[in-house]
């Protein structure tokens, strides 16, 4: 059964999957990265951490899309502000099916059966779109919070010129 | 033509082996949201700095002059000559790797040219190829770099991606200050006019009208009587809020963005309540209309120029000595440059709090103190009648400002005024406070909405660690001392931690301050009802 073998096989499972998303980093930085582990010396790579097992842990047990998405935008949040494009920041997601055909290949090739296989990389797939709505959203956020940093330079300007609609203020 | 289409899994992927460049090659990209506009001629040319004219970073061609490579390589020769630190500096480092992982860029973007060690190499392999035998012999070998365009295009992308911070000093064996390389790097770049326009422009504003913002006389006091008004309205009591008073004891210097910035506004209120409460002999000036100095980002002749008009108008006023707003890199200049750049100050007095007695030693040669000592000097001598519960509805944390942090140590005080004005204050994790403090990554004058994606990557290592007491302890208020940080972290805040304001000391200190006859309070200082008042204010 598909599912045994992910939850025998979790910890080396994530761990390649991390490996893969921290390779991504220039290569002078991914010791740091991965090895750090001080929360707060190492924001990035704790974060890529354990957001992932709570991904993975979460994606086994099939759960619903708000215990996924609190990590994914964890994750897309970071990866938004980074030196990346769209693509490249949520592209991580499908790395998760190469972690996980490497750890077959390596583990458990025959006891897997294939529609198990496939039905659980859909769920990574839908993983993807959950990634690219919550990129967008922080591109949304950036904006937007642009524009109130804008606003709040002139705020009391406008009070003191008695332009002080309180629509003006309002965030939507 | 079409480009090829490549398949689906293949489109977003990222090259996982190791670059095939070495850190040696300087090109750069230039991303929207990642680097600051050039500066505008107006105000170059008001600054009489030399080659002014229209340029952008994202231009192919910068425009250099056609003796570039002279100019840089002698204006570096010069700066050797006369900063024996900066010579030493490119000397003694042994590439330890101890401040490598302690920049907040390197550490939210994993940028490798972010750890301090590699962002100095940059000039440092110019000056080894230029200026040591070895490098002069060896070349790369020696690891030498020949001056090229591509690497003053590279030195612009990563000096303008320091804050100057110091952070990675602290843990530098050496004692190397990287915020001092980066000035250097900067001051070689503003010589071909490679100026920014966030530092420029502030910086022509303060040299014609006194601050950043370009406020002219009668603008600033618009804002002061706006401010006696709003406060008044708080209170109930209107407070005198002198300006060019000559002959008064004490000249009041604040940040500009404080009696125009939100949130710096609502501490503004506040210094106003606590002035009058105490019966300061003081004065505000209109020339000396700003305590932050962006001259300091820009080059020591400018920093000079700029903090100049204190001492003028101290001078001009007849003041004994100099009190200083919140306000962060201003004491930077105050504590490590201003004795050696334009003091000392001998025509004033060291400081003596009028009401205490306290005799500020430390301030014996600058004569000018921050206005977190002076009031933790009067809680401390029990001048003040404080209602800590007038600030239930916070509960804060403080975020050391890397310069009153690092460069004065202010430490103790804030948080003695913290623990004195409110009930529910917590501390960060200890590796991201005092002497460790993460930047708010927005300094040293990067913290322009064209840099934006850049300051939410420097600024995630505090927001990280306000998150950490956000969920710990249900923290909503990120309490700070430097004009910077009140209009970066709001934005770093939304971002990363929503939920969290941003607010001034000395805002606190005006909401638990309790006045001789003041009306009964139903707001605090951003006119928001009191906890237990709300009904009051609805009616």
């Amino acid at each position: 059964m598909l599912t045994e073998f992910l939850q025998r096989e979790q910890a080396a499972i994530v761990d390649t999957w991390v490996d893969l998303i921290i390779s991504g980093y220039p290569a002078q930085s991914s010791h740091f990265l991965k090895e750090e582990s001080d929360r707060f010396r190492n924001p990035v790579g704790f974060t890529i951490g354990s957001e992932a097992n709570k991904l993975f842990a979460a994606l086994v047990d099939n759960n619903d899309e708000s215990r996924l998405r609190a990590s994914i935008d964890s994750i897309i949040k970071i990866r938004t502000v980074q030196d990346f494009t769209a693509a490249q920041a949520v592209h991580f997601i499908f790395l998760l099916k190469d972690a996980l055909r490497k750890t077959l290949s390596e583990k458990g090739k025959e006891e897997v059966p294939i529609d198990e296989l496939l039905a659980f990389e859909s769920r990574v797939d839908r993983l993807a779109l959950l990634a690219f709505d919550s990129y967008m959203h922080c591109r949304d956020r950036i904006n937007e919070i642009r524009i109130q940093e804008m606003k709040r330079k002139s705020r009391f300007l406008l009070k003191r010129l008695h332009i002080q609609e309180e629509s003006i203020w309002q965030e939507g | 033509m079409a480009e090829k289409i490549l398949p689906p899994e293949e489109l977003g992927r990222v090259d996982y082996s190791p670059p095939k460049k070495s850190w040696m090659d300087p090109k750069v990209e230039f991303r929207k949201g990642t680097f600051n506009y050039g500066a505008v001629p107006s105000s170059t040319s008001y600054l009489d700095l030399p080659f002014s004219r229209k340029w952008q970073p994202t231009d192919d061609d910068w425009q250099l002059p056609d003796n570039w490579k002279e100019i840089i390589l002698n204006g570096l020769k010069d700066r050797l000559k006369k900063y024996r630190s900066l010579k030493v500096f490119m000397d003694i480092c042994v590439r330890c790797g101890a401040c490598a992982d302690k920049c907040h860029f390197y550490i939210g973007s994993g940028d490798p040219k972010n750890m301090p060690v590699l962002r100095a190499e940059l000039l440092r392999s110019v000056y080894r190829n230029d200026f040591t035998t070895a490098g002069k012999l060896l070349g790369k070998l020696a690891g030498g770099r020949k001056l090229t365009k591509e690497i003053i295009k590279e030195w612009f992308y990563y000096f303008y991606q320091c804050t100057e911070c110091r952070r990675c000093s602290v843990f530098c064996p050496y004692g190397i200050d990287t915020a001092e390389i980066t000035m250097m790097g900067r001051e070689l770049l503003n010589l071909l006019g490679l100026d920014i326009d966030w530092i420029t422009t502030p910086a022509a504003n303060c040299f014609r009208t006194g601050n950043h913002l370009g406020i002219q006389p009668h603008g600033f006091k618009d804002s002061v009587e706006f401010a006696v008004d709003d406060l008044e309205e708080i209170t109930g009591i209107r407070v005198e809020a002198p300006i060019n008073k000559k002959g008064a004891e004490v000249l009041f210097i604040v940040p500009s963005a404080d009696y125009f910035g939100d949130p710096h506004y609502f501490g503004f209120l506040g210094y106003l309540a606590l002035l009058h409460e105490i019966g300061l002999d003081y004065t505000f000036s209109t020339f000396a209309s700003e305590g932050g100095n962006f001259g300091l980002f820009h080059s020591a002749e400018m920093m000079k120029r700029l903090n100049a008009k204190m001492y003028m108008e101290a001078k001009r006023l007849g003041v004994k000595w100099i009190l200083g707003g919140e306000c962060g890199h201003m004491w930077r200049v105050i504590h490590q440059y201003m004795d050696t750049v334009n003091g000392p100050a001998d025509f004033l007095e060291v400081p003596v709090s009028p009401i205490t007695g306290t005799r500020f030693e430390h301030a014996a040669s600058t004569k000018m103190i921050h206005i977190a000592e002076f009031t933790a000097d009067l809680i401390k001598h029990g001048k003040l009648n404080l209602d800590k519960s007038r600030n239930d509805q916070w509960r804060v944390t403080f975020h050391d400002s890397c310069n009153p942090a690092r460069a004065m140590g202010l430490l103790e005080e804030p948080r003695f005024i913290l623990n004195s004005v409110c009930n529910h204050f917590y501390e960060m994790p200890e590796n991201t406070i005092r002497e460790q403090t993460f930047c708010c990554g927005s300094g040293a004058g990067l913290g322009t909405d064209e840099n934006f994606e850049m300051r939410m990557r420097g600024g995630l290592p505090r927001a990280n660690a306000v998150k950490y007491v956000q969920e710990q302890h249900d923290v909503n208020m990120l309490c700070c001392i430097c004009a910077i940080d009140k209009a970066t972290l709001p934005p770093l805040m939304d971002y990363w931690v929503p939920g969290i304001q941003v607010g001034a000391l000395h805002e606190l200190v005006g909401n638990a301050l309790v006045m001789k006859g003041e009306k009964e309070r139903v707001t605090d200082m951003r006119s928001n009802p009191l906890p237990g008042k709300e009904v009051t204010v609805d009616a």
